[in-house]
């Protein structure tokens, strides 16, 4: 397909270029060298300027100045961004990478049992457990969609008022016909107040759930885990409650970033989702808290945990909770997944 | 006509499967080329992604030879060897949306009389399995 000569509006997609990378790259470089010569040489004629002024150094001077600076910044900026970016960059960065484990004693702490591109189990962060020995972190309790709903509500409860005060001052203020400037606030205020109630509304339920009902603990065995080994679970949770069902899954998903044009987008892939715990139809009483103790295994083939810059794979122990007159309430507990080593294999397999 | 230049890379592990800590061996050559155009070779032992995600990677064990070197000119054609011990993760992976890949790569920098530089490259994927019982 033909390209337009001129796009106007339009939105590039995926990852061509209208010129080569290296053109691309020496205009980039002639672009900002430029800048930050012309910053230079207007920095020279302002300081020349500016001392030949006398003492007092005029609101103009000091105005160019600050525009003569962001020329020198934006040049200097440009100018390591275009080198790090050729290939004098890769063996810059690569000498770097090389080099700065020499420094990192941590690093070399860890010797040979540092797993490259594997979450490490940091036992200083994670909390010890009262049933079993670790008590698992939680990482997602839809805390992104609560935050959304709060802004959504906070954005048209704001837009309501503006509305209801203009218009009340449009209607007092207003001389001799309707115009449009009073009637059209006035036609925008029930769709506004609406969504506003809507949100609210919302909001409650969702805070309801968050509020009310103490969140549900996981502990673990052991941390960190090793595929083909079996650890005991315990899901534990207080409060007064009537539980409609409670369902608890083991999960592995790739997780996987990209651009698209402009954009990065995040998808999340499960490639093992196991149900380890079930129970329906219970009370949970402030003297009888549910404490329930189950196995889950790590299959034996299983994939460890990988942590790189745009993909990665993830463990955890999802929980899906209904509770009577709540919504549903689901929660993620991370578990990380070490691969297996001559000391993790299971005895007799040694 | 003129054949792009050859390069073969040969693994100690004739069914190229190998576990974290093992010594990966390896003998690479190049050939069919002018020993003059033959600029610099380079080989590394790496992983990178494959799939859905931005592709990444990374390097584990990385050599580069040049033609010219403070003793005089050397033939880089010559069969090379290098040998490094396989490190814990990542492992190979073959999933949906991200498979993980582990390979030997050598890239030579080819430049013939009046012409400008070209690259040539050839990966020799092996896979990094778990331990397995003996």
């Amino acid at each position: 397909m033909a390209r337009p000569l001129i796009r106007l509006i339009g939105k590039k997609r995926g990852s061509h270029h209208s010129v080569s990378h290296r053109v691309g790259m020496w205009g980039d470089i002639a672009f900002s060298v430029t800048l930050l010569v012309l910053g230079i040489l207007a920095s020279i004629a302002l300081i020349s300027q500016a001392l030949r002024s006398g003492p007092e150094i005029s609101v103009d001077i000091w105005l160019m100045a600050l525009v003569v600076l962001t020329f020198i910044v934006f040049g200097a900026q440009g100018l390591i961004r275009s080198l790090l970016r050729s290939r004098m960059g890769d063996g810059l960065r690569f000498s770097f990478q090389q080099n700065v484990t020499k420094f990192d004693f941590s690093q070399r702490m860890r010797g040979r049992f540092k797993l490259p591109h594997v979450p490490l189990f940091d036992t200083i962060l994670t909390s010890r457990g009262s049933v079993q020995k670790w008590r698992l972190p939680l990482t997602t309790g839809q805390p992104v969609k609560t935050l959304a709903v709060i802004i959504f509500f906070s954005i048209w409860i704001c837009i309501s008022l503006v509305l209801v005060y203009y218009s009340i001052s449009q209607y007092l203020s207003r001389e001799n016909e309707l115009h449009f400037s009073w009637w059209l606030p006035i036609l925008s205020l029930p769709p506004s107040i609406g969504l506003s109630v809507w949100a609210g509304k919302f909001l409650k339920t969702q805070l309801r759930g968050r509020i009310t009902i103490d969140p549900l603990k996981l502990e673990i065995s052991e941390q960190p885990l090793h595929p083909g080994h079996t650890y005991d679970v315990t899901a534990i949770q207080g409060g007064l409650l009537h539980v409609r069902s409670l369902r608890i899954f083991l999960v592995c998903e790739e997780v996987t970033s990209y651009h698209q044009g402009t954009d990065v987008r995040t998808e999340s892939h499960e490639v093992i989702r196991e149900r380890v715990f079930q129970d329906k139809r219970f009370e949970i009483k402030p003297n009888s808290p549910l404490e329930e103790t189950f196995p889950i295994k790590i299959p034996a083939k299983a994939m460890h945990s990988f942590q790189g810059h745009y993909n990665s794979l993830q463990w955890k122990l999802v929980s899906i909770g209904r509770y009577r007159d709540m919504p549903e309430i689901q929660r993620s507990y991370a578990l990380i997944v070490h691969p297996p080593s001559p000391h993790s294999l299971p005895k007799g397999d040694r | 006509m003129k054949f792009d230049p050859l390069i073969s890379i040969k693994l100690n592990h004739a069914n190229r499967e190998y576990q974290p800590g093992d010594l990966l061996e390896c003998e690479y050559q190049v050939d069919a080329i002018k020993r003059e155009e033959l600029k610099s070779v380079e080989v590394a032992t790496m992983w990178y992604t494959s799939g859905k995600g931005d592709e990444e990677e990374a390097i584990h064990y990385y050599e580069r030879q040049t033609a010219r070197t403070s003793y005089g000119e050397i033939d880089l054609r010559e069969l090379s060897h290098f040998s490094t011990e396989l490190p814990l993760s990542p492992l190979s992976y073959i999933g949906t949306n991200l498979n993980i890949t582990w390979c030997v790569r050598v890239r030579i920098v080819v430049q013939a009389t009046d012409q400008s530089p070209k690259e040539f490259k050839y990966s020799q994927p092996f896979q990094l399995h778990a331990y397995q019982a003996s």
